[in-house]
């Protein structure tokens, strides 16, 4: 055991806290359109891969650097305290999907351009039938000749409308038991028959969509794996996506714990101790994610797969963020009531569904007891 | 970075797993006139007492291997009085220097030492007029030490003898309270800096968190067995969403502690004494938060039966109850955290 940063690892900790200081754009301050917010995101990824940052606990072969999984829980750390944009999520989850079940064509066709930011990408999984219970999903995929025909209705295809692709669920085989007979598929947004219409979330902003497939022809090399080989694909993904470090979640924890401090600071609320008590409690929250990941990273470093243990660090990660975010409603009073802190608002409103994307808090807390604990099954 | 516990590491808690199971409690009965020292000879033959001895500035072992143990003492509700008079008392002895040759008498097994605690048992007491605890005794024979702070600032170790000492009605019937003797002599030991208590601080945290997590994690899993063969309404009672996610979020509890745990474990030693005391209050303020709470969740999730004083389940509650009094609960550690992060008030 050694929390302590190795050579390898202090040196790239140094060189990366040199490049954020030359890199990270100045705050904004004031309102943005969520068109803007997705821009500088876009914006920053492209900057990341440029200095060499995504991807690169990747292999080597697949546009990666075959660095240490723990190298991304020193890139969060420092992309939060640095107060930089978000990092990129889609590559920490759908990218891998792609590098771990596709094959060399598809690799060697969206890897490079997924990891630089050409190609960015949205998950098409959910239906307005098929969220918790997400195999009961009714997208269908129809082989004709060499192609696969797609129709159906997806429901919470985050960030579509800025995609360029779209990792896509639909089922092959109507007679298989219905795990068995989901596909999973590489499908452009602008395809033909494909409809995009937004979803507003409760923050005002258009962040997800709902995605109609009207007969959508993709050729069969838009088949990732085998027919039959969806649920694996949906549930590694998944997996990838409860990660606190894939996703980007410790480095938008220390950011916005750090932001808190400091208006608690700047407005004298922590001469209440009370208000101490309660920032100190959001620090070892985060601490205790950051740990957490760390632990996880460690066990990726020797070669194990992610599996349940996500589950556990998914609870521990959204408890942390609706808290905190709690918190900051609490300390900008009156201003979250009358329109003056429409980032704490909004900030709020993004933590409610992090108890509901990826599998719900419920659904985190059946799979820790039927898979890690071993309770029967109903 | 390597948060996982090593190979090494991995061989002492399997061992520390057997020593605490031969020493430990499986039913409420077996404490019944229990001799809390009848362990003592195993934890003193294993080698276990010296893990906190310094030769040439370094302990014999990290605050890894004490959290281990202390994990597994948690575990089997050992009523041996490891942390605070193995572990810890060696631990502020060794870090003085020994000047005066107690140690080899606490590492033979023939002397035993406890800690005198303030009467809030929440720090290391001793201070003129206050009467105070013993946390670590377990008759009225052997010492108590403790840290004075001399008119001059200098810290030093002290003990003085507990004859005549009397036993409290602890919450934890696997954990002794003592009160001193009306005030004996102090015999000055060795002097401590500053860095040296908070370490030895950062260590009684750690240890009592260590502790808290290995106690919830044994109630834990002894009800999660239990809900796989209850039965009720014709099902077995751990196929009940509703216990499923009782016990799952006592997963997640007992989880978050022992990240925090492993963490400051490591630290003690490893961190300045700073940053040591900060991940070892962040690990006992997650314990005190979760501690009691996950206890009351098993007991809940026996049913009548777990609301018995002859079920083990109180067992559990009455030790995290004890873990998280000791060295302070969870408003305190925050407290302490909020003036390190936020500047004091
Ligand atoms: C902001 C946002 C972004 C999203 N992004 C994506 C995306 O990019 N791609 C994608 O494919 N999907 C996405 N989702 C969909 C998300 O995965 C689903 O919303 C989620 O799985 C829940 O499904 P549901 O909405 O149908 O709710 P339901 O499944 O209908 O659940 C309703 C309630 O019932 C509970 N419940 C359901 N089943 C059980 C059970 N077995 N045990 C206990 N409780 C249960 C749930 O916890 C919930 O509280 C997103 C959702 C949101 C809100």
């Amino acid at each position: 055991m050694d929390y302590r940063d190795s050579p390898e690892e202090a040196e790239y900790r140094a060189r990366l806290r040199a490049w954020l200081a030359e890199n990270v754009p100045a705050p904004h301050s004031g309102e943005r359109t969520n068109a803007e917010i997705a821009a500088e995101r876009l914006a920053w990824h492209r900057k990341l891969y440029e200095g060499g940052y995504i991807g690169q606990s990747w292999p080597v072969e697949w546009g990666g650097k075959g660095l240490s999984p723990t190298m991304d829980a020193i890139l969060n750390e420092e992309n939060g305290n640095a107060d930089a944009p978000s990092l990129p999520a889609m590559v920490g989850y759908i990218g891998r999907a792609l590098q771990m079940f596709g094959n060399d064509e598809q690799r060697a066709r969206f890897i490079p351009p997924t990891l630089s930011g050409e190609i960015q990408w949205c998950q098409g999984f959910s239906e307005p039938g098929a969220g918790s219970d997400l195999a009961s999903l009714t997208t269908k995929a129809v082989r004709e000749g060499d192609e696969y025909v797609i129709s159906g209705h997806k429901m919470w295809t985050s960030a579509g409308q800025w995609a360029d692709w779209c990792l896509v669920l639909a089922r092959t085989d109507p007679d298989a038991p219905k795990h068995k007979g989901i596909s999973a598929f590489l499908v452009p947004m602008d395809s033909v028959g494909l409809v995009l219409q937004p979803i507003v979330l409760a923050n005002g902003d258009p962040e997800t969509s709902e995605v109609f497939y009207d007969g959508v022809r993709v050729p069969a090399s838009a088949l990732v794996g085998q027919e039959g080989d969806g649920w694996k694909i949906a549930m590694t993904t998944v997996a990838y996506e409860r990660g606190p470090s894939d996703v980007g979640a410790i480095s938008t924890l220390n950011k916005q714990l750090a932001r808190l401090e400091r208006h608690a600071q700047s407005t004298g609320a922590t001469a209440d101790p009370r208000v101490r008590l309660e920032l100190a409690r959001a620090y070892v929250r985060g601490e205790v994610v950051r740990l957490m990941a760390l632990e996880q990273l460690s066990s990726r470093a020797t070669g194990k797969l992610v599996g349940e243990e996500g589950s556990v660090a998914k609870v521990l990660q959204t408890e942390a963020s609706q808290a905190l975010a709690h918190l900051a409603l609490e300390l900008h009073d009156a201003d979250i009531v009358t329109g003056r802190a429409p980032d704490v608002v909004s900030q709020y409103f993004q933590t409610r569904p992090m108890s509901v994307y990826g599998g719900s808090a419920q659904i985190q807390r059946n799979v820790i007891a039927s898979r890690i604990l071993g309770m029967p099954r109903a | 970075m390597q948060a996982l516990i090593d190979e090494t590491q991995q061989e002492f808690r399997e061992l520390a797993d057997d020593i605490a199971a031969s020493i430990g409690i499986t039913n409420p009965s077996d404490i019944d006139g229990a001799d809390p020292l009848a362990g003592w000879r195993t934890l003193q033959s294993a080698g276990v007492l010296e893990l906190r001895e310094r030769t040439d500035g370094a302990p014999l072992a990290g605050g890894v291997e004490v959290a281990l143990l202390s994990q597994a003492l948690g575990a089997a509700l050992s009523p041996a009085p490891y942390l605070a008079g193995g572990a810890l008392a060696v631990d502020l002895i060794s870090r003085s220097g020994d000047v005066n040759g107690w140690l080899p008498g606490l590492l033979a097994g023939t002397d035993h030492y406890s800690l005198l605690l303030t009467p809030a048992l929440d720090a290391l007491g001793g201070t003129a007029g206050e009467p105070g605890v013993l946390w670590g005794a377990s008759r009225d024979a052997g010492f108590a030490v403790t840290v004075l702070r001399g008119d001059d600032g200098v810290i030093r170790v002290a003990r003085r003898p507990i004859a005549g000492a009397r036993r409290l009605d602890s919450i934890s019937l696997t954990n002794e309270l003592w009160e001193p003797p009306v005030e004996a002599e102090w015999e000055p030991g060795g002097t401590l800096s500053q860095d040296d208590l908070d370490r030895f601080t950062a260590l009684a945290l750690t240890g009592l968190a260590a502790d808290t997590a290995g106690a919830l994690r044994a109630a834990l899993t002894g009800v999660v067995e239990y809900s796989k063969q209850r039965v009720a309404y014709g099902v077995h009672i751990g196929s009940f969403q509703a216990v499923q996610h009782i016990a799952a979020e006592a997963h997640v509890a007992i989880e978050a502690i022992a990240a925090a745990v492993n963490y400051a474990a490591w630290a003690v030693d490893e961190l300045d004494a700073d940053a040591a005391l900060l991940a070892a209050r962040t690990a006992k303020a997650v314990a005190a938060r979760n501690g009691r709470p996950t206890a009351e969740a098993v007991m809940q999730l026996y049913g009548g039966i777990g609301q018995t004083w002859e079920h083990i389940a109180h067992f559990y509650t009455r030790r995290a109850i004890f873990d998280t009094v000791l060295f302070g609960g969870e408003d305190a550690q925050l407290r302490a955290i909020a003036d390190a992060r936020l500047g004091g008030e």
